[in-house]
């Protein structure tokens, strides 16, 4: 018996429920799923996703790694990092979530290995239901994306956009030639609509604030110029050192590929570019590459305008912390900057004449991301005496963590006969504000990639144009080996140096 | 001085004279010399109940709300105890105590109506005389709509959302076709809630979760059978409230009308509804013996279709303890099955959810109006 309800293309009974749609029945398979992306980020966000009810239940995970697990040994390693960092923690889900996850034992560099995946996969297809939707998540060194994507085409795994997806993590690329070298190898597998970049600060919901701020409130956009605006500071500061990452950070060279090309990249073209006509994946990526092409380092005398530095021992939160070089598993005499600060130009309509600086390290004093553009001083000082002359300039500061929120310093009369003028801040905090916890960057990333969606997913363009913007660093530093790094004591605030790429009064924040 | 676990009073409670109210919360706010409390308030919360044990509850109640929004409280409290043909007044102000263990600066005015008989009924007119002008105000009905009905249609005029808790309803099939009346009313200007129906999220994004996929889809247009148990404590009224919601939810995504009822036994009721190609749906609503805690709430659902080539099956149910929901689906041979967790919610964190917006919820207002034409149906 057919009925009016049989040929339905969307759910009925999502209508009007908190989320309109869920993915399709999915097998993701995570290859280097013995790392420690998959155990302390990717399962334990896909445990909160379905706790939430954001996945199917059909939703099945293939770990694909070269060690040798069963099923239920890779599970109980998964078990553990579900316990230790989702939201939401263990719970009754969990049975029936963990008879979803697998383990291939496999080589990431073998075509047979892809083969025999294949066979597993479709094998699945039947116990699951996940009638052949795939994504394929790159959580492993970089060195490993272009087999992986080269054998995933050669077994036929690719399938096509409606089916199939790939999730690279980052960094693509070394350089701007191995990032086009890496586009070719992807895009000659995969259409570009089926490939995911993460850049995980994407995720963040402070980051996608950035976009609502400017583009949901009429006060700001007309002041968002450099007729108002004197400067724009980016910082991302960390007071952890390298931890265990020492041989991945010395090969990628430090901060300069781990977060200025691409996390703080993403920072400043959320701040900059021009608004997007719509809230979609090609429209926002499209003016994102738009003010990433217009964007270049600041130059003076022949010389790009940049500070690189390691930390020496020093303290941080009262206890002593080694120096760089002698941090587990470091590269002897590695030349690994740990703090970069760098000043660039946009070169378009809405910016020239404004400067972006943007600034990241390891061991400093405070963990804090933020965004901050310091408006122009008043044209001309009509109070009188000698406090009322020292009016600050207006500052807006997004803060992506922690204490995520928005603040606006201005200046106010204090309660006194005279005029006597002080900052004031006016403060929105997500915490007291919206009392729902925020998810985790990588859930709303997998969600919208099981989705389909791609707009906080970096493009083959947007990765090239950041690349380029960045590329005259690594000619001087790594190219033409010009020996100009620094040191700071860890726990400082980096090396004094770089305060010379600030001028005309201006300093870097004290955070 | 009177506190509790979320909130610290400024004062204790003050019997005054309707005329005086606004002057005793003036004195209250002017002896806070310190500067520490600070009178604010972004709408004006109306609370009816009855008075009873519980009665001390509300304070708690208002101070979660009041930590996210400000508001002046209005408690209409139904007693016995009230002056004979007047009414009594009384006030108070309180801060919700934050996370850290602080008061919150910002503080909640909170006054007390105790009254009965007629100027229980007419007191809409008191209470339009102390809301705070151009905020908005809610109506939180603590109570069966059973009595009191006339307060209750007076009170219309001046509130601008309504929450009841059908969960409350002493004559559920009675009360739900009051509430109906009035949620349904083609003139009416407020919109309405139901606390028991945000109870009901997580069982409805169950539901919807099992019907997702594009083959699972395509079973809802053959379900033909549907039983929906809710539970019971031993000796006490049967409340089907939450069931009927469920039905109505269903029946109105699917496009089913109600079609007859009757009673097959003692709390069970057999209900055949038709989809928009005439197919009989046949659903069963029956209530289960439980523990007070599940009294009323959803125990078990199951959807099945019957059909030749159509074998699909969903069942959910809680029966494994009442956080959780197992959810099981069977699609020919393929058989899925998943235990989820329920999120409890309490009743402030319901009344804060219902009170986030004053639009309508149309998803709401179609399921209760498939209950509205099955209670018709005598």
């Amino acid at each position: 018996m057919t009925t009016q309800l049989s040929g339905l293309t969307t759910n009925p009974l999502r209508e009007g429920l908190r989320l309109e749609r869920t993915p399709k029945p999915t097998i993701l398979t995570i290859f280097g799923a013995s790392g420690d992306l998959t155990v302390r980020k990717l399962i334990p966000a896909l445990y909160d996703l379905a706790r939430d009810r954001r996945l199917p239940p059909e939703f099945t995970i293939v770990g694909f790694a070269r060690r040798a697990y069963s099923h239920d040994e890779f599970r109980a390693l998964m078990k553990e990092g579900v316990a230790k960092y989702s939201r939401s923690k263990l719970g009754n889900l969990w049975e029936s979530f963990s008879r979803g996850i697998y383990y291939f034992q496999g080589d990431l560099e073998s075509l047979d290995s892809y083969k025999e995946l294949s066979e597993f996969l479709s094998k699945l297809d039947g116990e699951r239901g996940t009638l052949g939707n795939r994504a394929f998540y790159l959580a492993t060194a970089p060195s490993y994306f272009k087999p992986i994507i080269e054998n995933l085409g050669a077994a036929d795994l690719a399938g096509d956009v409606r089916t199939t997806r790939a999730v690279i993590e980052k960094p693509f690329g070394r350089d701007l030639e191995t990032a086009q070298g890496l586009n070719k190898v992807v895009q000659k597998v995969f259409q570009e609509k089926q490939v995911y970049r993460i850049d995980h600060y994407l995720g963040k919901e402070t980051v996608q604030n950035v976009l609502v701020f400017r583009f949901a409130n009429a006060i700001f956009e007309p002041l968002w110029n450099h007729r108002y605006i004197d400067h724009v500071q980016i910082t991302v500061s960390e007071t952890v050192g390298v931890e265990n990452r020492a041989p991945y950070y010395d090969e990628a060279g430090g901060a300069l590929r781990d977060m200025i090309q691409n996390h703080l990249m993403q920072l400043l073209a959320l701040t900059a570019m021009e608004p997007p006509a719509a809230f979609e994946a090609d429209t926002v990526r499209d003016e994102k590459v738009k003010v990433l092409r217009a964007t270049q380092l600041a130059r003076q005398d022949g010389v790009y305008q940049a500070v690189r530095a390691q930390y020496t021992d020093g303290w941080i939160g009262g206890e002593p912390v080694p120096a760089y070089s002698l941090e587990p598993r470091v590269t002897p005499d590695a030349k690994t900057a740990s703090y970069i600060a760098a000043k660039f130009w946009i070169r378009n309509w809405r910016w020239e004449g404004v400067p972006f600086y943007l600034r990241t390290a390891k061991r400093l004093p405070k963990r804090v991301s933020e965004i901050s553009l310091q408006f122009k001083d008043i044209p001309h000082q009509m109070f009188p005496g000698t406090s009322a002359s020292q009016v600050s300039p207006n500052l807006l500061v997004m803060r992506i963590q922690p204490n995520e929120g928005i603040s606006l310093r201005f200046e106010a009369k204090r309660p006194v006969a005279d005029v006597a003028i002080r900052s004031v801040n006016m403060d929105f905090r997500y915490g007291s504000t919206f009392e729902v916890a925020s998810p985790e960057a990588y859930e709303r990333l997998l969600l919208d990639c099981l989705l389909g969606d791609q707009t906080l997913f970096t493009r083959a363009d947007e990765v090239e144009a950041a690349w380029k913007i960045v590329t005259p660093l690594i000619e001087q530093w790594e190219v033409r080996g010009i020996n100009d790094l620094l040191f700071y004591e860890a726990g400082s605030w980096g090396p004094s140096a770089a305060s010379k790429l600030m001028e005309s009064g201006r300093q870097w924040r004290r955070l | 001085m009177t506190e509790n676990a979320s909130v610290i009073a400024l004062a204790e409670p003050q019997k005054v004279q309707i005329s005086q109210i606004d002057k005793q919360l003036n004195r209250i706010w002017i002896s806070q010399t310190d500067g520490t409390a600070t009178r604010a308030s972004t709408f004006n919360f109306l609370i009816y109940e009855r008075e009873g044990p519980e009665a001390s509850q509300i304070p708690e109640a208002i101070a979660e709300i009041a930590i996210q929004h400000p508001c002046r409280a209005i408690v209409l409290s139904a007693t016995e105890q009230a002056p004979e043909g007047g009414l009594e007044a009384l006030v108070a102000a309180y801060c919700p105590i934050s996370g850290g263990g602080n008061p919150e600066s910002i503080c909640c005015e909170y006054i007390t109506l105790r009254a009965k008989g007629e100027a229980l009924k007419d007191l809409h007119t008191t209470v339009a005389s102390l809301l705070l002008p151009e905020l908005e105000t809610f109506l939180w009905w603590k109570g069966p709509l059973t009595d009191q009905i006339g307060l209750f249609t007076n009170l219309q005029g001046i509130v601008d959302r309504t929450i009841v808790d059908s969960a409350l309803f002493e004559a559920p099939e009675q009360g739900l076709e009051r509430y109906a009346a009035f949620a349904l009313n083609p003139d009416r200007i407020a919109s309405f809630g139901d606390l028991n129906w945000a109870r009901l999220t997580p069982w409805r994004e169950e539901t919807a979760l099992a019907f997702d996929s594009e083959e699972r889809r395509a079973c809802l247009g053959g379900i033909d059978r549907v039983i929906i148990e809710y539970g019971q404590e031993a000796g006490k009224v049967a409340n089907p409230s939450q069931a009927y919601l469920f039905l109505g939810w269903l029946a109105s995504r699917l496009g089913w009308q109600p079609l007859s009822a009757h009673t097959k036994k003692e709390l069970t009721k057999q209900i055949i509804l038709r989809d928009a190609d005439q197919r009989p749906i046949q659903a069963t609503v029956q209530a289960v013996e439980t523990s007070p805690a599940q009294s009323g709430q959803l125990i078990s659902v199951g959807l099945r279709s019957e059909e030749l080539g159509a074998a699909c099956s969903t069942v959910l149910c809680s029966a494994d303890s009442p956080s959780c929901l197992r959810v099981q689906m069977n699609v020919g041979e393929a058989n899925i099955s998943q235990v989820s967790d329920l999120d409890t919610l309490t009743t402030e964190q319901l009344l804060t959810e219902a009170m986030r917006s004053l639009d309508r919820d149309p998803i709401f207002e179609e399921s209760l109006a498939v209950i509205r034409d099955l209670l018709r149906l005598k």
